[in-house]
């Protein structure tokens, strides 16, 4: 009996092992899906790449610090190959996929298109880096960790106006990202204008044309314009530099925060020294927080990690914590994010407004020897002010 | 005791000893050999991934080494000749090896002074910051970069750099679509296997998923990855979401890593069905062998055994007729045979041994009956002979008066008459004298003869009263009865004519008789009979002898 008894108690303890593995196994199968977005692949990716890095660097801490909420993060990446349409198909996919919420775009463009899928379906898009004020002051579904530009364009042209005292501007941009880079424009040729300065030219392209600049170049230059102010991703803002140095034309280049890659300098070159831009990225912060995330992305990925990466870090951080409160679900989320405040990032504080907008500080930069130099702060922000 | 009720049965412990003795080591051992052949195939499969793996990064070696002697052909041609036949050699190379996307060659400054195909738009363009760039030197030879987008072609792509004695360098673009085709052909041949390989950061340069390496994937968090300081090396390990068993070897030239691997589902499905097989083969042997074991156990063992502790308990009771089952079986052992065949002989004995005890005890107890029956008879004998007069036969003294006071105790409860006759021989003493006391015994014989031919009812009683007085007994009758019956006494034994010379007032013997009676009622005893039959008698005597004498009316009331 005692012998029976005893062998009875060995099988109920074996199935209720083999039963609660199970369960913890479906309960751990059970991930929380957190889509990502960007382009990935081609020429302008370096951005994108970035983002997904960091994004997935923060995803792989939060699994290693027990999850959100008890569940595992599954990240799903999509590639939006820099085209609206394919940005719309990548957001519909991951929304099928049963995302929480999706990290994305890496620009404005491929943003706006898949906003118009991702808003309707109540999802939210959390973008790490674009910041056209086209998107600011929205009731609706988009968050970025991104401050607009719409104040460090202006901020931007006056400095060139009256700290560089360059009173002619040419101006150059990509057109496949017009969201973006026309608005920029549009947004600096406003302040510049208003401050006195004089626009010489303005000319577009389109990048998967893959054009020669030489023939756009000389004729800004043919105005004779004081300065040149090229909105175009990081290769393009490269070939672009590069071209115009080759020309001998030897003036002061500026770019937009777009550009701010480390494939910027590998691909400029010599071209690329002393060019200025406007950024929200203290490349050279000393915050300890920073360092060490720069250590860790380092070890994880063989290079240090630019803006886009940084960035893509504190956007998948700050979703999870407003994750964490919802208990992992999407309801809420909206709300959960709007209430984040003070949230402290990789390098200073930061807080959502209730159209989902970050008001950040920004900087003016150049880049020396192959780095990023922070000059000066442009302005710095003022919490809560639109 | 109490231990024994606890002990399992014979039957418990053998499934018990079965179970735990038999079958779940022959399980444990089983489930043993399977681990040991997974091991074994594991080991063996982690080899054969390893050799996939090495001959992978030879490939990419070979390749590695094609390229730089292609670019060193080239340099050759730059380092001794003019632009203009370094240019030709460089279109023929390209064209005729078809290996580069694209050729460069950079002038110290590091700006493209040559561009195979030929392209303006990137003619001039200043190389220097291309990661690695600055490390190729004279004295290192062949550099190979680290893997980035093409800003020509917009493909993940490396470069072959040859510095040049004078300065500058030879440059080929090599894309990564060539070793992506490598791992197809090789990852075609295995069916759930695939072939990844991963520059020394960990970023990807092949994968079948060929998105993952235009996206350029990072996977330096493959557990694998980090064994990179070892040639050669295996293990299992998560790769997105699954358990993989992988084997890595390492392009010894630039630190790459080819990583053979396999999800783990599927190696262990690839041997599943052989183990499977092997398992339920095994496992049906043990189960068939458990079985049989049990079988021929209860039969050879159990059931002889379960049947002689029956038998004995049967025994234990006292039914012999079990025994007869105790057959020896031809399956039994030759012990438990023996042991039956004993214990039958055993039986035999004690049931021998029983039968003679029981014929003993019922002879016994027949001789014991046969005594007692005997005794019965003696003791009523000796009874009779208590209350019978030794010399005349009839009732002594002791019996009469049992008698009066029976007949007294009824009269009562009936208000019947009593009456009593007592009689004397006449000069019996001197009769004795005459004729001695042989005569004396025979007269009073025939008196107490006479006595008992006179007393017709079965109720009439005689009694010897001792020496020659007599008594009788008469329930029911009254004083005039007795007094008749009385009268025909006297007669009778005056008529018996025993001749007696000395008496005075006969020749022959006579008697004298007092009769009395009563109706007896409670509170008096029957002797007031008796003494006065006797004054009765008293009172013939006194009157002359041989004559009857009756005792006046007796009132039991008025007399005191």
């Amino acid at each position: 009996m005692k012998f029976r008894s005893r062998l009875w108690l060995f099988i109920l303890l074996m199935a209720l092992i083999i039963a609660g593995s199970l369960v913890y196994r479906k309960y751990q199968q059970a991930p929380i899906n957190i889509g990502f977005a960007a382009e990935l692949t081609g020429r302008n990716a370096e951005l994108g790449v970035q983002e997904r890095n960091g994004v997935l660097l923060a995803v792989e801490e939060i699994n290693k610090s027990g999850g959100i909420a008890g569940h595992v993060v599954k990240l799903v990446v999509k590639n939006d190959c820099g085209k609206p349409e394919k940005a719309k198909t990548a957001d519909r996919e991951l929304i099928k996929a049963g995302v929480r919420a999706i990290i994305g775009h890496a620009t404005t463009e491929q943003t706006i298109a898949g906003l118009e899928v991702t808003d309707p379906a109540r999802v939210v898009l959390l973008s790490p880096t674009v910041s056209t004020p086209q998107l600011s002051g929205l009731d609706d579904y988009f968050f970025r960790v991104y401050p607009s530009f719409n104040e460090s364009a202006r901020s931007f042209a006056r400095y060139v106006y009256k700290h560089e005292g360059r009173k002619k501007i040419a101006i150059i941009y990509d057109v496949d990202n017009a969201a973006y880079a026309k608005t920029y424009g549009s947004a600096f040729k406003d302040s510049f204008q208003s401050w006195g300065g004089k626009l010489t030219g303005e000319l577009n392209y389109s990048t998967s044309a893959q054009p020669d600049f030489t023939p756009l170049l000389a004729e800004l230059r043919a105005a004779n314009p004081e300065g040149l102010l090229i909105i175009a991703s990081d290769v393009d803002t490269a070939l672009i530099a590069q071209r115009t140095r080759l020309m001998g034309w030897n003036v002061q280049m500026f770019t937009s925060a777009w550009a701010q890659t480390a494939t910027l300098i590998e691909n400029g070159g010599q071209a690329v020294e002393g060019m200025k831009l406007e950024q929200s990225f203290a490349a050279n912060s000393q915050s300890p927080k920073f360092l060490d995330f720069q250590n860790r992305y380092k070890y994880r990925f063989g290079h240090a990690p630019s803006f886009g990466a940084a960035f893509g870090y504190e956007a998948m951080q700050v979703l999870a914590a407003a994750l964490e409160k919802t208990g992992g679900k999407a309801d809420g989320l909206r709300q959960s994010l709007i209430e984040v405040q003070n949230y402290q990032g990789l390098i200073d504080k930061f807080s959502f407004d209730k159209f989902g907008d970050v008001k950040r500080p920004f900087y003016l930069s150049t880049i020396s020897n192959g780095q990023f130099i922070i000059l000066e702060n442009l302005a710095p922000a003022e919490p809560g002010g639109e | 005791m109490e231990r024994e009720t606890d002990a399992p049965s014979l039957r418990e412990v053998f499934q018990r000893l079965i179970l735990l003795r038999l079958f779940i080591p022959l399980l444990i051992v089983g489930l043993t050999a399977i681990s040991g052949i997974s091991y074994l195939g594991k080991k063996n499969f982690e080899i054969q991934q390893v050799q996939i793996a090495q001959s992978m990064a030879q490939i990419v070696d070979h390749h590695l080494d094609q390229g730089g002697r292609t670019l060193e052909a080239v340099a050759r041609v730059a380092e001794f000749s003019e632009m203009n036949s370094l240019g030709a050699v460089m279109k023929s190379t390209w064209e005729a090896y078809g290996y580069f996307d694209a050729l460069y060659y950079l002038d110290k400054e590091n700006k493209v002074k040559l561009l195979m195909p030929s392209d303006p738009r990137y003619l001039g363009l200043d190389m220097s910051n291309i990661p690695d760039f600055q490390l190729a030197n004279a004295q290192s030879g062949l550099m190979i970069s680290r893997p980035f987008i093409s800003f020509r072609t917009g493909q993940p792509t490396v470069f072959l750099v040859r510095p040049l004695t004078g300065g500058g360098k030879v440059v080929g673009e090599l894309n990564l679509g060539l070793f992506q085709q490598e791992i197809l052909n090789i990852t075609g041949k295995s069916e759930k296997g695939f072939i990844l390989i991963m520059d020394q950061f960990g970023t990807l340069l092949a994968n079948p998923s060929v998105d993952l390496v235009q996206q350029q994937t990072n996977m330096s968090n493959l557990e694998i990855f980090h064994h990179k300081n070892a040639d050669v090396c295996s293990g299992i390990y998560l790769y997105e979401g699954k358990r993989v068993i992988g084997s890595a070897a390492r392009v010894k030239r630039t630190g790459w890593i080819v990583v053979d691997q396999m999800p783990l589902l599927d190696f262990f499905s690839s041997y599943a069905w052989t183990l499977v097989i092997i398992f339920l083969f095994s496992a049906a042997a043990w189960v068939a062998l458990v079985l049989n074991l049990r079988k021929k156990h209860l039969q050879c063992v159990i059931a002889p055994l379960e049947n002689l502790g029956q038998v004995t308990n049967a025994l234990a009771v006292g039914d012999f007729s079990q025994v007869k089952f105790l057959t020896p079986l031809p399956d039994a052992f030759a012990e438990l045979n023996v042991l039956a065949a004993d214990f039958k002989c055993m039986t035999n004995n004690l049931q021998a041994r029983e039968t003679a005890l029981q014929q003993a005890k019922e002879e016994l107890e027949f001789q014991v009956g046969q005594r007692t029956q005997e005794l019965l008879a003696l003791n009523k004998e000796l009874q009779k002979l208590s209350s019978q007069d030794g010399l005349t036969g009839i009732d002594n003294r002791r019996s009469l008066e049992n008698y009066l006071e029976q007949e007294w105790q009824r009269g009562i409860r009936q208000k019947n008459s009593l009456a009593v006759i007592m009689l004397d021989l006449d000069f019996f003493k001197s009769f004795n004298d005459v004729y001695g006391h042989q005569a004396g015994d025979d007269c009073l014989k025939q008196v107490a003869q006479t006595l008992k031919n006179v007393l017709k009812r079965s109720t009439d009683f005689a009694a010897r009263y001792g020496g020659e007085e007599f008594i009788t007994v008469l329930p029911g009758t009254d004083a005039a009865g007795a007094a008749v019956l009385a009268e025909e006494i006297r007669a009778r034994i005056e008529s018996l004519g025993i001749k007696h010379k000395q008496s005075s007032v006969s020749y022959v013997i006579t008697v004298s008789l007092g009769v009395a009676a009563v109706v007896p009622e409670p509170g008096y005893q029957s002797a007031i009979l008796i003494e006065k039959a006797d004054q009765a008698l008293y009172e013939a005597k006194h009157k002359g002898r041989n004559r009857v004498a009756v005792a006046e009316n007796i009132n039991l009331a008025g007399r005191e």
